[in-house]
């Protein structure tokens, strides 16, 4: 009886470790995220605030950008918590983008974020309105260019994922090398 | 507290993989830690888990904090974010003297057969040996600190996130190595007189000293980005950087001042016992495989029996769990098929559009992959059977001719063909009687033959799930052989007392592998010694054996289920391909130059193409070439049955990528369908529908890492039992490669195609490839804000 209860015990003990060992190997699966920041692609003054605009990844490229906004006083370069930013791209070829920038989405919570896909390469027109009150009243705006490059080869993306099993597969035959040179090595000493 | 001051503290990064892995790591330290603790109290006290797990908080506080969120803005708080991998998190960690627990920790086979001969080859200990070398530390530690916290490479570091993490590595690798010597960690041994530890930490301190000297007296700002950089707080960029030289300067300090003292007092204390340098022989920071402190425990830990785990097992063991599982399955299908017929005839809108081919078909791959056939277990068309074997006959045999899968080859072709060329996943109508159909199939075939006959030779997605199966961890077998060969009543395949024995004529000592189990449990309830349970059990270690099993015979000359894994195999790369937009185009561009009115002939051509000429050819051909490499002396069939089955894990990542892709992204899309199928039948109780915004379980961008991660999964797997069944045919280790190499190359050539596929833009054909659904889960990334 004892010995089924310690068996019970080991075998609940081990779908833990197995479970959780499980839910951290898929953990460990996820992409990461675009961190806030990045290249500082405005940095202006209007009414009471300096705006300045980040971008990541450095250089944005089609697909998904974070676009960063930290609206600082001009007084005394206290960011500005309470505000909301509506950032708004404009491309060379007519396509508008449009997205609000929360505090929420941002990593760095003192910067309003906003990812933003953009479909095409080129020139694109950037503005920037931050809006304070309950009103929603337009405090600053900026006004500013940014390039987007082509997008990156998705083999340069994914080459993480990509490269996996030709590792594994290297550390087996490594594996499979080291086994028959000790088994060989055995069987001289006999 | 002071809103900004909350604002930084809330900063934490929302990024999951490094801290999971250090997690995994602490994980496998208290596993290893608990384990050696047992009989080496005195040397794994609670100081050494409490350091290790003190390292690891420290490593995450530098970059998952909010100092990482920071470390664009600010030059300080990259500065305490380096210090911490650099001077606090390494000591911790190797006080914690994380070898022998980490090997410890590990699985048994795994620290064996894995780890094993790479920690016992002499070459890698002689490395590891010169790695750890007083003077190739400091050294490594010097150069890695001076050239990173250069410009342009500071620069590189700041603009991107991956050389960011590549800088974070050098400096936690070189600062573990550093660390190393002073701290000698067992099992090590030092190379050097523990003395000699001063001038090293000394030799450093002054290297560090300089650089923040540097760093505070220059007199102009070092690192462009921070002159560029929003100030957020008061300091300019200069104060920010003499701050950082500072931070540098007097906690770096004294992270060195504190083990040269402690040395120091160490080296003239009276008891002292004195400690040589170790000679040229001195030991590497290894395990030594038949060294007494091995970590290799003594035996494998038995298969574990799901059956034996509370509640889940209890409920399981219960033979009138299945009845009601089953039933809820039933009531299921009959509001698929109420819906499917009577509903509105969109598919994202109709619950016979969501529940079968978005969730059913998504949680039967994921149940697959984490348990096993349990989907069998829980078929309502079952119940259906039960009620023919009542209202007819039930005695006839199952024809000789038909007792092979063949019949349920062509039934898969059939149905793979009829799903793509009639987009039945568009049609409710259409899934809603093919539910009607599986009724009426399982009542009359299993209502005329003995046995489970349908399950057996005709059920297309029993085939599906009996192959996939062959992948899962867990198989319905004998817990303890002994037992059953005292056996003389065979109850589990004759059943007893009233409870049926295996109706799929599987004899459960010679039974190896999920091949033909429903998960059904009646041998479970039938056996009167209670010795069959739900194993846990390697996945695919099966496929690898060629021996006997029972009602399959040997498995390398069974022509049919060889068939039936490759259209298996290549009907989940034909299938997912179906969907994307390149292959739609494809087919659009040959019906317009055809001059055909319908798409049906090229998709059926397209589709025959892959799921049968495509394969032939390409199996053939490897059969063909193995068979001249090993010479002539195999027969060409046993070759071709043996590896095919290799492929089934390929396969089966394939289906996972496309299926649990959908579920993923489709699930919560029942809900409102739910709320349509019910405020339809007049009731308000779920609320109205809300068709504009269904989230996904996962964001968007995961997904295709997700999908690789399977497919790589698949393919690793695949290699492996091609590996081994290659072994059977040659033991030597050369011949057994040649054997393998034309299957690995056609492994190789399926898994670029299934990356491909992932990659591409998704495009479903049909009438209502605009619905939410498809316009919640596109392949490619959502771009629901572009205005033209």
């Amino acid at each position: 009886m004892r010995t089924m209860e310690k068996d019970r015990a080991k075998l609940i003990g081990r779908y833990r470790r197995h479970g959780l060992l499980l839910s951290l190997s898929l953990l460990a699966l996820c992409a990461r995220a675009w961190a806030d920041g990045g290249l500082v692609l405005l940095h202006q003054s209007d009414g009471p605030f300096v705006v300045t605009v980040f971008a990541a990844p450095n250089p944005p490229r089609v697909g998904q950008v974070d676009i960063s906004v930290l609206a600082q006083d001009r007084a005394d370069g206290r960011a500005a918590l309470d505000g909301e930013a509506l950032v708004r791209l404009h491309s060379e070829g007519g396509m508008t983008v449009v997205g609000r920038a929360t505090r929420d989405a941002a990593r760095n919570r003192p910067l309003y974020s906003v990812l933003m896909n953009l479909p095409e390469a080129g020139q694109w027109e950037l503005e920037v309105t931050i809006k304070q009150g309950n009103q929603g009243k337009i405090a600053a705006r900026a006004l500013g260019q940014m390039s987007v490059a082509s997008p990156r080869p998705l083999l340069r993306s994914y080459w993480r994922s990509l490269s996996l099993p030709w590792v594994i597969v290297a550390l087996f035959a490594l594996n499979q090398w080291l086994k028959r040179r000790a088994a060989s090595r055995a069987r001289q000493n006999m | 507290m002071n809103p900004f001051v909350e604002t930084i503290f809330r900063s934490w990064q929302p990024d999951y993989g490094a801290p999971a892995v250090l997690l995994l790591t602490c994980v496998l330290y208290a596993r290893g830690w608990l384990q050696l603790r047992r009989s080496r109290q005195r040397e794994f006290g609670v100081a050494r888990l409490t350091s290790f797990l003190s390292g690891i908080a420290a490593i995450l506080l530098a970059i998952a904090s909010p100092l990482d969120a920071f470390t664009d803005l600010l030059l300080t708080a990259h500065m305490v974010q380096h210090l911490l991998l650099l001077m606090v998190a390494p000591p911790l960690i190797l006080y914690g003297e994380p070898y022998l627990p980490i090997l410890r920790g590990l699985p048994a086979s795994v620290l064996k057969q894995g780890v094993g001969p790479f920690l016992s080859s002499p070459g890698l200990q002689r490395f590891g040996r010169r790695l750890t070398h007083p003077l190739v530390c400091w050294l490594a530690f010097t150069i890695m600190s001076l050239t990173w916290h250069s410009p342009k490479l500071y620069e590189l570091a700041l603009g991107s996130p991956f050389w960011h993490e590549v800088e974070h590595l050098c400096f936690l690798g070189a600062a573990l190595l550093f660390w190393w010597p002073v701290i000698q960690p067992r099992p090590s041994r030092a190379q050097w007189p523990r003395w000699a530890m001063i001038p090293y930490l000394f030799l450093a301190d002054i290297q560090n000293t300089a650089l923040a000297a540097f760093l505070i007296f220059c007199e102009r700002v070092i690192y462009p980005s921070y002159a560029a950089a929003p100030r957020l707080l008061s300091l300019s960029p200069l104060e920010d950087q003499a701050a950082a030289g500072a931070v540098m300067w007097i906690p770096g300090s004294v992270a060195y001042l504190i083990p040269i003292g402690l040395l120091t007092i160490q080296a003239l204390g009276p008891r002292q016992p004195a400690v040589r340098p170790s000679s040229r022989r001195a030991e590497l920071p290894v395990i030594q495989p038949k060294d007494a402190s091995t970590p290799f425990p003594a035996g494998h830990p038995e298969g574990w029996d799901l059956l034996s785990v509370p509640i889940v097992g209890a409920a399981l063991g219960r033979p009138r769990f299945r009845r009601a599982v089953q039933s809820f399955m039933f009531a299921l299908a009959l509001i698929i098929i109420a819906d499917g017929l009577f509903g509105p005839q969109m598919s994202s809108m109709n619950l016979a559009g969501a529940l079968p081919w978005t969730h059913w078909r998504g949680l039967v791959v994921i149940s697959l992959l984490a348990a096993g056939n349990f989907f069998c277990m829980a078929c309502p068309f079952t119940l259906a059977r039960d009620f023919g074997r009542r209202w007819l006959p039930s005695r006839w045999h199952w024809p000789k001719r038909l007792r092979s899968k063949w019949l349920a080859v062509v039934l898969l072709t059939v149905y793979l063909w009829a799903y793509e060329a009639f987009s039945l996943w568009d049609s409710p109508w259409w899934t809603a009687w093919i539910v009607i159909g599986y009724f009426v199939a399982s009542f009359v075939i299993d209502g005329l033959f003995r046995g489970a006959s349908f399950c057996k030779y005709v059920c297309p997605i029993g085939q599906f799930n009996f192959v996939q199966s062959l992948v899962s961890p867990f198989e319905v077998k004998v817990r303890e052989p002994g037992v059953c060969r005292d056996c003389a009543t065979y109850d589990c395949i004759r059943g007893a007392g009233g409870r049926r024995g295996c109706e799929l004529a599987l004899f459960q000592p010679k039974k190896s592998g999920n091949l033909d189990c429903t998960f059904c449990l009646d041998c479970v309830h039938a056996c009167p010694h209670q010795n069959v349970g739900i194993i846990g059990v390697t996945p695919g270690s099966q496929l690898t054996h060629d021996r006997y099993r029972s009602a399959l015979g040997r498995l390398s000359q069974r022509m049919d289920v060889a068939a039936l894994v490759l259209l298996l195999v290549f009907g989940a790369f034909a299938n997912a391909a179906g969907m994307i937009g390149p292959v739609v185009a494809l087919e659009r561009t040959l019906q317009q130059r055809l001059g055909l009115e319908s798409l049906l002939p090229v998709t059926s051509a397209l589709f025959l193409l892959a799921l049968l000429v495509a394969p032939l050819l390409l199996v053939a051909a490897c059969g063909v070439v193995c068979r001249a490499l090993c010479g002539g002396a195999i027969r060409w069939q046993e070759l071709t049955c043996s590896f095919a089955l290799a492929f089934a894990p390929l396969g089966f990542g394939m289906w996972l990528a496309h299926l649990a892709y959908h579920f993923l992204t489709g699930a919560p899309v029942v809900i409102p369908a739910a709320q349509r199928a019910a405020s339809d039948l007049g009731s308000s109780l779920l609320g109205l529908p809300n068709w504009t915004n269904t989230p996904t379980l996962l964001p968007l961008d995961w997904l295709p890492s997700l999908q690789i991660l399977l497919l790589d999964g698949g393919l690793l797997l695949t290699l492996y039992v091609g590996w081994r069944v290659a072994r059977r045919f040659s033991a030597r280790g050369a011949g057994a490669l040649s054997l393998l190499a034309p299957w690995a190359c056609l492994a190789a050539l399926l898994y670029a195609t299934g990356v491909w596929i992932v990659f591409q833009p998704m495009e479903m054909r049909g009438p209502t490839r605009e619905t939410p659904v498809m316009q919640a889960c596109p392949m490619s990334r959502r771009t629901p804000e572009i205005r033209h």
